[in-house]
């Protein structure tokens, strides 16, 4: 199918493009020369005075795999009375909020105008039924980040210091779980609570394998660089949810300055600071540190984080890897909570949680992401995320842009907020207004870059994948800060949006399903590394885990439309 | 001003008929009344494939002066009354789920039988039933907090109600004429429950406050309940039972001070294993 989009006001970081208007044509789910088009058989779309940027990409979305779907077991109150019924032939049936059934997500994604979505945990021995899951979400293209925290084989191989070996089964196990990179949360804390009941900080020793979640982070981050995997480490920071964390946080940031750098680029991803971001003796006490990490943001060029920024008066579902917190943060809710465990990879917790706008907490909450993502000057290495659904769903996304673009959103929605936590922050201080082409290098050309994709993701140049969404709002004629609810409402519902060359959302309604690929890493392993990684594996796979090495590795059959992302490594 | 709303064919399939409500008829002419969206099964349909719609041919702005008036009802009708701030629904015949989800004000007015939810989450205004209810009648939905159910209002049931009454109420009242089945009151952290008849086993079971009352037979009680005290007699909401009743305080099991009254005549063999702990305190 030929389409071509007239007129339309172009935002393309990528490729330098700054509100430009332009014609966008697309051939054979390609972008193409406009010269290459016989218009008389394209599908011409009038673009003039509306916004055509790529499709968004989200770099931590909780979309798939057994904690997400724990949480859709434990909340049915979330999936009450928000049935959308199916409508032939396009949509299927659409239900709940916060964890929404896989379809909803995959529609939701694309109404805003995102095309690509990675699920940030997913823990080994389950990722099967992440795939499966991953694999009937359509519309939007996926990946995964596999778990490696407290995973036993991992823990041995640093305990006994060997680096080589770590490498190669870290290799093995991206393309054995077909996922794209490798997550840290809390790293170490799952052996420390098991063993003693609470987690622990960055220095502090791992009980039994006597090994500091520092070393963990600093090896698997050097493991990284050599094998080379596009986005290096993924790292939920210690002491997550705690007052006073965010020295925690600082300290882990340094640390990518000490790792042996093998690629150019960011070492390490820090992910939903805004939980990590606190500063303070105790709730009661809570201030927010999110200048402190801006700074160290601006001063350390090697480390990219993104927010977690928490939408306040709407609900939510904390889910995460980090089990122990999750426990405490149940004895703070009291209301309930589940567990869901695997064995030797990880934990996870899932606890239902409203984030309230007259609440101290809350509201410091709100404000360290806003805070962060104002005082950040290198844009490309902040992402705006709500780490869904743990701070708020992924649908409000249009509110933390109009956030950011807008003072006098920002200046509206405090009117209504705990006015204690705001005397406590500079986010009042804060003048700095986004541009829609600031907005299109936080959603569309920075995480392309991130996960090293840009070169055929994110950006709307001759060669890239023809993933375009287009805005029904003017900028010339409308001033969105002032204006923000035209903003909000051009942004949750996108005119139009284009996934591989498909028409698939007309003015905020699915037209048509089509079903995106899944990204997955294949890292080159010489022959005499993997025959020496398998000696070590098949016993080590005997004594921990129940299921054979054979059928532990998941086949190319079981991903629908499999991505498969080749990499040198420097494995010797 | 009233509508006139007749069944015309017996549907098969539950209709979420949440059109039907004075909140959606205000300010539509009888035209734009009539093309209301409902969803009979999982299809789209309009009220007047379903319904002869009768009426001013425009309705006021204000809900408060709408009646409507269903004809001919069948059980198979969901969600009347959704959310309806004002004015009034008069039922001639059966209801199906979830009448007067979420209602803040207005009457419902029921002369047959309703089905589960009645009045589910109900903020304000009343309810009356002339037949019988199912379950969860001013209740909450399935995974909510205790006290996120009925918060205000009335319902009155003249015949009998389901098991899981005022499931998780926070407020409002209840009043059965009939007997009530397992679990009345259950989860209530506020408001009245009472039920003239008898009530199936652990009435009360898990409240934190609000008060309910069993003027009939008690299956089980739940142990976890304290004797406080014998009253000659009761007088709640305006209904006075001239015999003996039972206190109970708890739930202790969700640390609760919640009163829930029997009475003492038709449950002579379960007060008295309590009875007494009643001496021994005074």
């Amino acid at each position: 199918m030929e389409i071509l989009i007239r007129n339309g006001i172009v935002f393309d970081p990528l490729n330098n493009i700054k509100g430009e208007v332009m014609d966008i044509a697309i051939k054979n789910g390609k972008i193409v020369d406009p010269k290459e088009i016989d218009e008389s058989k394209a599908v011409v779309v009038d673009a003039k005075n509306k916004v055509v940027m790529a499709g968004g990409i989200d770099i931590h979305s909780h979309i798939a795999g057994p904690k997400v779907n724990v949480g859709r077991m434990i909340r049915p109150e979330d999936h009450y009375l928000t049935n959308k019924p199916h409508k032939l032939p396009y949509t299927r049936a659409e239900t709940g909020l916060t964890v929404p059934n896989a379809y909803r997500i995959g529609y939701g994604y694309a109404r805003l105008g995102y095309t690509f979505v990675v699920e940030p945990a997913t823990p080994p021995i389950k990722t099967r039924h992440t795939h499966h899951e991953l694999n009937s979400i359509p519309i939007i293209d996926k990946a995964a980040y596999v778990l490696v925290d407290s995973n036993w084989i991992v823990l041995d191989l640093i305990k006994e210091g060997k680096k080589d070996l770590l490498v190669a089964y870290l290799a093995w196990l991206l393309y054995a779980t077909k996922t794209y990179s490798l997550k840290l949360v809390d790293p170490g804390s799952d052996v420390a609570w098991v063993l003693r009941g609470r987690g622990i900080d960055i220095d502090e020793e791992i009980p039994f394998y006597g090994i500091t979640p520092k070393e963990i982070i600093t090896a698997v981050a050097e493991a990284a660089q050599v094998i080379n995997i596009p986005h290096k480490v993924h790292i939920h920071c210690n002491r997550l949810g705690y007052p006073g964390n965010y020295v925690t946080t600082l300290k882990t940031m340094t640390l990518s300055e000490s790792v042996k750098r093998l690629a150019p680029g960011p070492a390490m991803h820090i992910t939903h600071v805004q939980f990590t971001g606190y500063k303070g003796d105790s709730w009661a006490t809570l201030e927010s540190g999110g200048e402190e990490i801006a700074k160290e943001l601006n001063r350390n060029p090697n480390a990219t984080l993104d927010l977690g920024q928490v939408i306040l008066g709407r609900p939510a579902t904390t889910m995460t890897a980090d089990a122990p917190f999750e426990f405490v943060l149940y004895h703070l809710t009291r209301w309930k909570w589940a567990s869901s465990d695997t064995e030797i990879d990880s934990a996870s917790g899932i606890v239902p949680y409203r984030y309230r706008k007259k609440s101290y907490v809350n509201t410091i909450q709100w404000v360290i992401g806003l805070e962060i993502a104002l005082l950040a000057n290198d844009l490309w290495r902040v992402f705006i995320t709500t780490d869904h659904p743990n701070a708020g769903t992924f649908f409000d996304y249009p509110k933390i842009f109009a956030w950011l673009v807008s003072k006098k959103a920002r200046e509206d929605t405090m009117k209504e907020v705990n006015q204690r936590a705001l005397r406590k922050s500079v986010l009042p201080s804060i003048d700095r207004e986004y541009s829609l082409y600031d907005i299109a290098i936080v959603t569309r050309a920075s995480p392309a870059k991130l996960l090293g994709v840009e070169s055929f993701k994110g950006h709307l140049g001759i060669g890239a994948d023809a993933d375009v969404a287009i805005y029904d709002i003017n900028p010339n004629e409308v001033d969105i800060s002032k204006n923000y609810d035209v903003f909000i409402k051009a942004f949750s519902r996108a005119w139009m949006v284009i996934k591989s060359g498909e028409i698939v959302v007309k003015e905020g309604e699915v037209v048509k399903t089509v079903y995106g690929k899944t990204f997955y890493v294949k890292p080159e392993i010489p022959e005499d590394v993997e025959k020496n990684l398998m000696s070590y594996l098949e016993p080590a796979f005997k004594q921990y885990y129940t299921v054979a090495l054979d059928n532990f590795v998941i086949g190319k059959h079981e991903i629908r439309n499999p991505f498969e992302v080749s990499i040198k490594t420097h494995l010797r | 001003m009233s509508y006139v709303l007749k069944l015309v064919s017996t549907p098969k399939v539950l209709i979420d008929a949440r059109s039907i409500s004075p909140n959606k008829f205000a300010g539509k002419s009888l035209d734009e009344i009539r093309k209301l969206r409902i969803l009979e099964g999982g299809a789209e349909a309009t009220l007047d494939t379903l319904f002869s719609v009768d009426g001013p041919s425009k309705a006021s702005q204000d809900p408060n002066s709408i009646e409507i008036i269903i004809e001919n009802s069948s059980n198979k009708l969901c969600f009347i009354g959704y959310k309806m701030s004002g004015g009034k629904i008069v039922v001639k015949g059966d209801v199906g789920h979830f009448t007067g989800y979420k209602m803040s004000n207005g009457s419902i007015i029921v002369h047959g039988s309703a089905r589960n939810y009645l009045g589910c989450k109900m903020r304000g205004g009343s309810i009356e039933v002339f037949g019988d209810v199912g379950h969860r009648a001013g209740g909450k939905l399935h995974g909510e907090k205790s006290g996120k159910g009925m918060r205000g209002g009335t319902i009155v049931i003249h015949g009998n109600a389901g098991s899981y009454l005022g499931w998780g109420a926070g407020g409002g009242a209840i009043i059965v004429d009939g007997n009530a089945k397992n679990f009345a009151g259950a989860d209530i952290t506020s408001g009245t429950i009472v039920v003239k008849g008898s009530a199936g086993i652990y009435p009360g079971f898990g409240m934190s406050g609000g008060r309910v009352v069993v003027g009939g037979r008690v299956e089980a009680m739940s142990p976890s309940f304290y004797i406080d005290s014998i009253v000659p007699s009761l007088k709640v909401r305006g209904i006075s039972f001239n015999k003996p009743f039972a206190t109970f305080i708890g739930d202790v099991l969700s640390s609760g001070r919640g009163v829930l009254q029997i009475s003492y005549e038709d449950n002579k063999n379960i007060i008295d294993v309590y009875k007494q702990f009643l001496e021994e305190s005074i």
